[in-house]
Parts: C-alpha cells; sequence; structure tokens
C-alpha cells in the first residue's frame, strides 16, 4: 500500500498536477509519524502511512507556507484519512479553500468518506479507524449516561473536569475548523474570556470552544486527543452533534453544497424571531 | 467625563404603582457620571421633554437616560428632544422600566430594585456611547404596485396623481382583479363594473403610469428607495402594439370550450381571449395549454383571420428591470377551492356554486347575460340557497378568521336574485349577521323585510342530489328542528384565502406573513398600511378579507405614504447598522449566509499589485437593518453595530457585578 501511495505521489508531482502533498513521515522514534510537505517527486521516498500517522493533516491546508503556493505550478495534494476529508468538507463550505485548488488523495475503505476525494488508494480498515469507532461508541454510551444525572451533577462533573483546564489552548490550535484570524479568547477589548486559568474563565472557554463548533465538528477528536489533561471534549462536540443531527437532520462535514443551518438565514425557519 | 442626566417616569401610575420612583431617582444620582437624576409624572409629556432639554442646557449633559416605557414607544420623542437641545440624539437612551419592570411585577421592593438595576445598565451604556449621523441614501423616484385590482389601481392613480412615476404589474392578462368580475355592489346596487371601468381605463392612459398586465414580479432586491425589480412579462403571442382590439380571432378561434379563469368556470372561452369586453388592455392572448397551434403546430386560424398581423406564435417572454424607490402589494385573494367540503357536494354538483360564481351568473356581460340560469342544465333557478362561514370561521378547517364580506354578498345576492326571479325564493343559511359598515345593517334588514329572503339561522349538513333537485339538510338552530330544503341551485359564501403563489413573492419581497398567507402589517392599529420591510406597503385583501371601500381607502393610505417617501430626495436612515473588521474577519461566510437582508457581500482584500490575499465580508449600510444577526453568528466578533456596541453590552453586563 505505501509503495502504491508513493509511486502515485511521485507521479501527480511529475506531471505537475500537484505542487506540493502533505502527507506524514516518520517521527524521531519509531512511535511518531509527523506531517510533512513533499514537494519534488524524489522526496516521496520519506512518506510513511501507518497506525502512527494520527495529526488530521487538513489543519495544514491552512498554514501560511501552504497558502503561498502558487497553484499555476499545480494543486495542493494531500493525504486523507476519513476526518480529514470531513474538514476539507467543511473548509470549502466555510470558504477558506477553493475545492478546485486541493487534490484529495483518499486513503481507506470507500464507505467511510464523503464523496469529493480525487482518488482513493483502497485500504482495509486499519486498526486506527477499528479503535476509533469503539471509541465512538464508548463515548455516546458515556453520554447516555450522563444524560440521567440531574442539573447539579451534570454541573459539578464538567466544573470538575474544566477545572483540570491549564487554558494552553491545544483543542483550539490543532481543530482543523478553529481557524479564526483572531480568536475571541485573544480578545482583550472586550475580554469575553478571562484568561487565567481559573474555574469561571475555564468554564467560559471549553462551553465557548465547543459551542462554536456546533454544527461545524466534523468529529475527527484531535481536540480530545491534544488535551494534556484528557478533559472529555468529544462528550460536549459528539452531544451537540446528536442535537443538531436530531433538530436539522444535519451533519457537518459531508456536503459542501448543504447550507449549515445554523448559520443560515431561511424565510421559513422555525424561529420567528429572527424578523 | 461623561455627566449623564437620569429621568425616570412614572408614567402616570404604570411604573410609580410598583416602583418608588423617588427612591429609584436617589439611587441612580450614586452611579458612576450621573451629574443629575429626576423623576417626573409623564416624561412624554411636553413640560416633562423641557426638563430633559433645560438639563442638558444648564447642567451640560453628554448623556441621557430616560427610565420609561419600551424604547419602541418613546425612544424617537426623547431623541428628538435630545436633538432640540443640541445634544446627539444617540446619547440619549431608554431603560424600559415599564414592560420589562412595573407590569410584570407586584412586589414594589423587587420593582424598585430592578428599575435601579435596569438603570445602571443603561447609564454603563450610555458612557460608552460614540455621536452617530443619519446614513443618507438616495431614492429613486418611482413606484412599484404588485396587482392591479382595486386596491392596485388606485394606489397606482393616487400615486401618479401625485406626480410619481408608477409601474402597475398584473399577472392576469386584464387588470380589474376581482371586482370585474361581479355584478352589482353592497350596500347602494350600482353596477361594479360601470363604477370600475372609468378607473381601469384612467390607469392605462396616465401619463405617469407603465402597464405591466401578463406579467409577473420575479426578482426583489435592494431597500427602500433603492429596490431593483425584476418582471417578467410573459408572453400573449399578440402584438400589443399592432392589435386593434377588433375581436375577429376570438370569434373565430375553434377551442370554444375552456372554463376560463375570469367567468370563474361558469362561462366557457375560446384559446384566444379575452377575459371580458372591458378588459383593459383590449388585447387578447392566447392560453398557451389549449391552443391548438402552440401546442400541436395545427390550426393557426386567428393569425390567418387577423387584419393586422399581431398574432405571432413565436414570442417569447422578457425580462425587465426597474430600479423602484417604493412598492405597494395588493396581490389581493381567492377563495378557497371546491374540494374543501365533501359534504356540500360542490365540484361533484354543478349546481352547488360558490359566490363569485353566482356573480359572473348575475352579470349582465356574463356567461348567461344576467339571468339565473342555473349551470347544470340553463334551467331558471326557482330557489336558491345561500350559505355562509363555508370554510370560514371553521378551526378545524383551517381557517378561523371571519371572511367578513360574505354576509353582505350573500344578502345582496339573495335580494339581486329576487329581482330577476321576482317568484323564485331565496334562503340563507347563517351563523352570525355581521353587518358593520356604512349602510350595512339597513340594506341586511331590506333585504329581509322587503325583498322577502329567508334567514335560517344554522349549518347545513350535507347536501345531495335527488332528480333534478338539490336537497339541503341542515338545522334550524332558532327553533332547534331538522330542515331539510329542495332548490334548484346552492351558493357557498367561501372563505377567502391568500392568492396563488403569493407566499413566493412575499418571500421575495422580504415581508412577513401570518400562518394562512395573509401579509403582515407593521403594527395591527398604528401602522396597518407597513409591512415588515420599509419602502413596502400594503393594500387591499392581501392583508386580511376586506370590501371595496376598504381596499379603496387603504390603498389612497398606502399611495400617501409612497408619495411622502417619493417627495424626499434622500433617505436619512437610523446609523444603527454592522460594521465588520476586516483585521479580524476570516471570510467563513457564516455572516453572509445568516443576514436576512442579503447586505454583507465576501469581498477581496488584495495587496498593493492587485493579487487577491484573502476574502473579508463587508456590510452595505444602505441594506443594514441593525438586527445583529451577524454579531451573532461570528465566532471571532468582526462585526459590531453602532449604537449597541460589544463594548457596552459588556459593560451593562458588567456593571451588575
Amino acid at each position: 500500500m505505501l509503495d502504491k501511495l508513493k509511486q502515485r505521489i511521485k507521479e501527480l508531482l511529475t506531471n505537475k498536477i500537484v505542487n506540493c502533498v502533505i502527507g506524514y513521515e516518520q517521527g524521531d522514534n519509531p512511535t511518531l509519524a509527523r506531517p510533512v510537505y513533499i514537494t519534488k517527486p524524489n522526496e516521496a521516498e520519506r512518506l510513511v502511512y501507518n497506525e502512527y500517522c494520527i495529526p488530521i493533516l487538513a489543519k495544514y491546508i491552512l498554514k501560511p507556507e501552504v497558502r503561498s503556493l502558487k497553484l499555476e505550478a499545480g494543486k495542493i495534494g494531500i493525504i486523507a484519512k476519513p476526518s480529514d476529508v470531513r474538514a476539507l468538507v467543511g473548509l470549502i463550505q466555510e470558504k477558506q479553500i477553493i475545492r478546485e485548488d486541493v487534490y484529495i488523495i483518499a486513503v481507506g475503505r470507500k464507505e467511510d468518506f464523503p464523496k469529493i476525494y480525487d482518488e482513493i488508494i483502497e485500504t482495509p480498515l486499519s486498526e486506527l479507524d477499528a479503535k476509533r469507532k469503539t471509541q465512538d461508541a464508548e463515548q455516546l454510551k458515556q453520554i447516555a449516561e450522563f444524560e440521567k444525572k440531574t442539573p447539579e451533577e451534570k454541573r459539578a462533573f464538567w466544573q470538575r473536569e474544566f477545572d483540570k483546564c491549564i487554558k494552553c489552548y491545544a483543542c483550539r490550535q490543532i481543530c482543523p475548523l478553529c481557524y479564526c484570524r483572531v480568536c475571541i479568547a485573544d480578545k482583550n477589548q472586550p475580554q469575553w474570556i478571562p484568561p487565567m486559568p481559573n474555574s469561571g474563565g475555564n468554564f467560559s472557554w471549553n462551553m465557548i470552544r465547543a459551542y462554536h463548533l456546533a454544527g461545524r465538528c466534523i468529529d475527527c477528536g484531535e481536540c480530545e486527543r491534544a488535551c494534556p489533561v484528557d478533559i472529555p471534549l468529544m462528550m460536549l462536540n459528539k452531544k451537540i452533534q446528536q442535537m443538531i443531527k436530531e433538530k436539522f437532520d444535519y451533519q457537518a462535514g459531508l456536503d459542501p453544497e448543504v447550507p449549515p443551518p445554523l448559520s443560515t438565514y431561511q424565510e421559513d425557519d422555525k424561529e420567528k424571531f429572527i424578523i | 467625563m461623561a455627566r449623564i442626566g437620569v429621568f425616570i417616569c412614572h408614567c402616570g401610575e404604570n411604573i410609580s404603582r410598583t416602583v418608588d420612583v423617588v427612591k429609584a431617582a436617589e439611587a441612580a444620582a450614586t452611579f458612576r457620571g450621573v451629574v443629575h437624576s429626576v423623576e417626573y409624572k409623564y416624561m412624554c409629556s411636553s413640560p416633562g421633554q423641557n426638563l430633559i432639554k433645560e438639563a442638558i442646557k444648564e447642567k451640560k449633559l453628554t448623556g441621557v437616560v430616560v427610565a420609561a416605557c419600551s424604547p419602541k414607544m418613546h425612544e424617537p420623542t426623547f431623541r428628538r428632544a435630545c436633538h432640540e437641545a443640541g445634544l446627539n440624539p444617540y446619547f440619549c437612551e431608554i431603560s424600559n422600566v415599564r414592560e420589562q419592570c412595573s407590569w410584570v411585577h407586584e412586589d414594589k421592593t423587587v420593582g424598585t430594585a430592578k428599575t435601579i438595576d435596569l438603570i445602571r445598565l443603561m447609564v454603563e451604556k450610555t458612557r460608552k456611547n460614540h455621536e452617530l449621523q443619519h446614513i443618507k441614501v438616495p431614492i429613486t423616484k418611482k413606484a412599484l404596485v404588485i396587482g392591479a385590482g382595486i386596491a392596485g389601481i388606485q394606489a397606482a392613480l393616487d400615486i401618479a396623481d401625485g406626480g410619481q412615476e408608477v409601474i402597475l404589474v398584473e399577472k392576469d392578462p386584464s387588470i380589474g382583479g376581482h371586482m370585474a368580475q361581479l355584478s352589482e355592489t353592497v350596500p347602494t346596487l350600482d353596477c361594479s363594473q360601470c363604477i370600475l371601468t372609468p378607473k381601469m381605463v384612467d390607469a392605462s392612459r396616465h401619463e405617469n403610469i407603465t402597464l405591466y398586465t401578463w406579467s409577473e414580479v420575479i426578482d426583489v432586491k435592494g431597500y427602500m428607495g433603492n429596490f431593483e425589480v425584476t418582471i417578467r412579462k410573459n408572453p400573449r403571442y399578440v402584438k400589443e402594439d399592432v392589435c386593434t382590439g377588433c375581436g375577429l380571432c376570438y370569434q373565430k378561434c375553434p377551442q370554444k370550450k375552456i372554463q376560463g379563469k375570469f367567468d370563474a368556470g361558469v362561462g366557457l372561452r375560446r384559446a384566444i381571449y379575452v377575459p371580458s369586453p372591458q378588459a383593459v388592455p383590449n388585447v387578447p392572448v392566447i392560453d398557451k395549454d389549449h391552443c391548438t397551434k402552440l401546442l400541436k403546430d395545427r390550426c393557426g386560424v386567428c393569425q390567418k383571420v387577423c387584419p393586422t398581423g399581431a398574432i405571432d406564435y413565436e414570442m417569447k417572454e422578457e425580462i425587465i428591470t426597474e430600479k423602484i424607490g417604493a412598492i405597494v402589494v395588493a396581490t389581493g385573494y381567492d377563495l378557497i377551492p371546491n374540494n374543501f367540503y365533501g359534504e356540500y357536494g360542490q365540484g361533484k354538483y354543478a349546481d352547488v356554486i360558490d359566490g363569485l360564481q353566482f356573480e359572473r351568473i348575475l352579470s349582465a356581460s356574463g356567461p348567461t347575460a344576467g339571468e339565473i340560469k342555473r349551470p347544470s342544465d340553463g334551467k331558471i333557478a326557482e330557489s336558491v340557497v345561500f350559505i355562509k362561514c363555508v370554510g370560514s370561521r371553521d378551526p378545524a378547517k383551517g381557517i378561523p378568521y371571519c371572511s367578513k364580506i360574505c354576509c353582505m354578498y350573500a344578502g345582496k345576492q339573495a335580494m339581486l336574485y329576487k329581482h330577476k326571479v321576482h317568484h323564485g325564493q331565496a334562503y340563507v343559511f347563517y351563523m352570525d349577521i355581521r353587518a358593520g359598515g356604512k349602510g350595512y345593517e339597513e340594506f341586511i334588514q331590506k333585504g329581509i323585510e322587503e325583498e322577502g329572503t329567508t334567514y335560517i339561522r344554522g349549518r347545513v349538513a350535507r347536501i345531495f342530489k335527488k332528480g333534478d333537485k338539490l336537497i339541503v339538510r341542515g338545522m334550524d338552530t332558532l327553533s332547534g328542528q331538522k330542515i331539510e330544503l329542495a332548490v334548484d341551485l346552492v351558493v357557498l359564501a367561501s372563505a377567502m384565502i391568500p392568492n396563488k403563489g403569493v407566499k413566493e413573492l412575499y418571500q421575495k419581497l422580504s415581508i412577513s406573513y401570518d400562518t394562512y398567507g395573509w401579509v403582515s402589517e407593521s403594527h395591527p392599529k398604528l401602522k396597518p398600511i407597513e409591512t415588515s420591510v420599509a419602502g413596502i406597503y400594503l393594500a387591499g385583501a392581501c392583508q386580511a378579507p376586506k370590501d371595496i371601500p376598504d381596499a379603496v381607502s387603504q390603498a389612497s393610505g398606502a399611495a400617501s405614504k409612497v408619495l411622502a417617501l417619493l417627495s424626499k430626495d434622500e433617505l436619512e436612515k437610523e446609523p444603527l447598522v454592522a460594521t465588520i473588521d476586516k483585521n479580524i474577519c476570516a471570510g467563513c461566510n457564516m455572516c453572509v449566509q445568516a443576514c436576512p437582508y442579503q447586505a454583507i457581500e465576501l469581498k477581496p482584500i488584495k495587496d498593493r499589485k492587485g493579487n487577491v490575499l484573502r476574502y473579508a465580508s463587508e456590510v452595505n449600510h444602505g441594506l443594514c437593518a441593525g438586527c445583529g444577526v451577524c454579531v451573532a453568528v461570528c465566532p471571532s466578533k468582526a462585526p459590531d453595530l453602532a449604537g449597541i456596541t460589544e463594548e457596552q453590552i459588556y459593560a451593562e453586563i458588567v456593571s451588575l457585578g
């Protein structure tokens, strides 16, 4: 599979279909794979693809070094997991990238991807994805359990979890859809979110982060993975996903043509207060 | 340093009953920046306003907080007072201590404490106010009237007489609307067409009116004073400028058996037709769903007989765009479909008809030339039952409202019937008789006492056919007895509903409508002619069921609103609009999608060489209504709303501690 991938990347770069490919290379130790930009055909040899290829690559498409690339010399290629493709859908929807500027090389099972990739290298279900699926199921169970709590218990639960937060903003930095030029957390006129890692400030930050991703979170799980103090952020994200699915029959990251329900004005909106 | 004056209104007793206004004034005097704090019985009265004006001058106030009723009521009053005293009106803020405090509380301690808090909020907000100037927008001096029934015609004539240009758009081939279909009108029994046709002709000849019949408004962009309207002129297949209206074409057309809209299905017309002899313009139109030439490329008789060569089977639709300053919506009404009540057999029995169909039968220019011949066999109807409230006032059927005109027209139709069939018998089934209107009650009484109409209070349960008679089975609820009548004709006073396809039009206009599809007025009492969109007014039955005098007077009202708007060269717009900080905006497009007024656009940000670096949102201040949706939807709070800035909201929240 890896050989096929390397071969294909070489071809794409040689034929100037792509200008650069975002993929993974071997990290400093055998259990690390790190993102890499491949710009020359012979560099394709550096690529790896294994169970350690975890970090979401879609985030890198917004980096200045990628943005400044001359598109005449080819598109920006990206080796994409299902979550990467979903993130790209979100970014296309929100006009951060133009579909035609990107060349998506999906790696995985066909049924796991939204149908917007350019080509696919089919592989059986990877260990990593299988693990993600069991994690998902567990988390849904966790949410169902959580729903049984009283409002006071729920608040106490999150208070305890958010108290751990050290305001490192790793959740924000890793999120492929947190791309604001100025984050609300960094705004200080007025300062809606207190910068100190104290109880109130932590609550504001974590809740606002979840709300800003309402109807946008593509369920990659990176925020929770990046969190150094293990706050179960995906519980919040998943709960909101469930609600959006239920109320609007919408799931983020599947189709760039479908307008996102929470930020689209409609004359026949259920909520009459808008006009 | 801020020098703020606080003015607390008693509103008679409305506020002072549950708020200790003296205590509130004392508390307000201690707030940061407050240099003056008083209470007064009626702040909105002229002495009350003078208190504010004098304090601005004497105490050199830089801000005014009026604690009174909702800003919806008197914000303009107090802002004007401040302006007159030389203070920028946007330094005046209203603290709503009536609707949001005294009216909802009973306990005076609670009410007083909350009032003090509400004033504190507004003082903090006022401290951070900025001087704002009105936004000036040029006005296009041209009006559009949608719908050329009596309301639309009247509005267009009044605007045109006022010296402004009007475009009158009608989707039917002729102007005149439903009024042109009617026989005689209540309560004076003057012939409907005789009083309407002069207006129709005036509308077509007026130098300030451009008439587009057989046309529809397909798109509306822009805002008050500056709308851009797209009109589709459907193909008539007859050249308007060549046709002389001789009528040869429709006399010769072999397609004879088409149930037309104008005769409401009781008369037949040809495939090429003018709706009525009085049609304006008197130019035929080809019904493309029935013309064999257009459908199958056979026939072509009309083209052969036309002496002026006006027939053009190749005619295409025409798209016209017009710049418009103000719009009048006069889209009228329709009746419920004939299958609405299965038990009445309308649609199944030819002799169960609705009020409009009976109007055509009564009309001297109608299909029976005014004789009361029943549709099934052309026999003179010896007895007729009129049933009122068919559909109307029936919440179970989804129409809880009263259609308003049916009591009068059913009474009139019974009377006219008796005038034509002297020995005939007219029965009216009614729930109530609602005859509120000048001369209306007298008219109904005359029908009962002098013309011998029999009124039966009760509802009809079922209608069925027996021999050549219709059996009407119902209940007389006054005597409590079952009633069964064998009659020749049944006329249903069917409920009025909004016209077909109007909701799509209203969506294009962005005006609100109620659950039934009637246009919503801006305020039910004080702004009954304004819609929810500035610069768009309404007239006639598109708002709710209405009779002719109501429709006409409302049309003249709408015309005066339009004339007032178009009399200015520039429009002053409230400066409370959003502005987006391009340095912060990430161009995510969310506000663009969320804006109900299509006021936001993504615009490229370029470097010196003209290369596009990125995109950021920009608000068109002419279109912005200051609703604040963009502020709410933006994750990085790039938009800010003048007059209600983020800093002000934050200051208000913080002031509560």
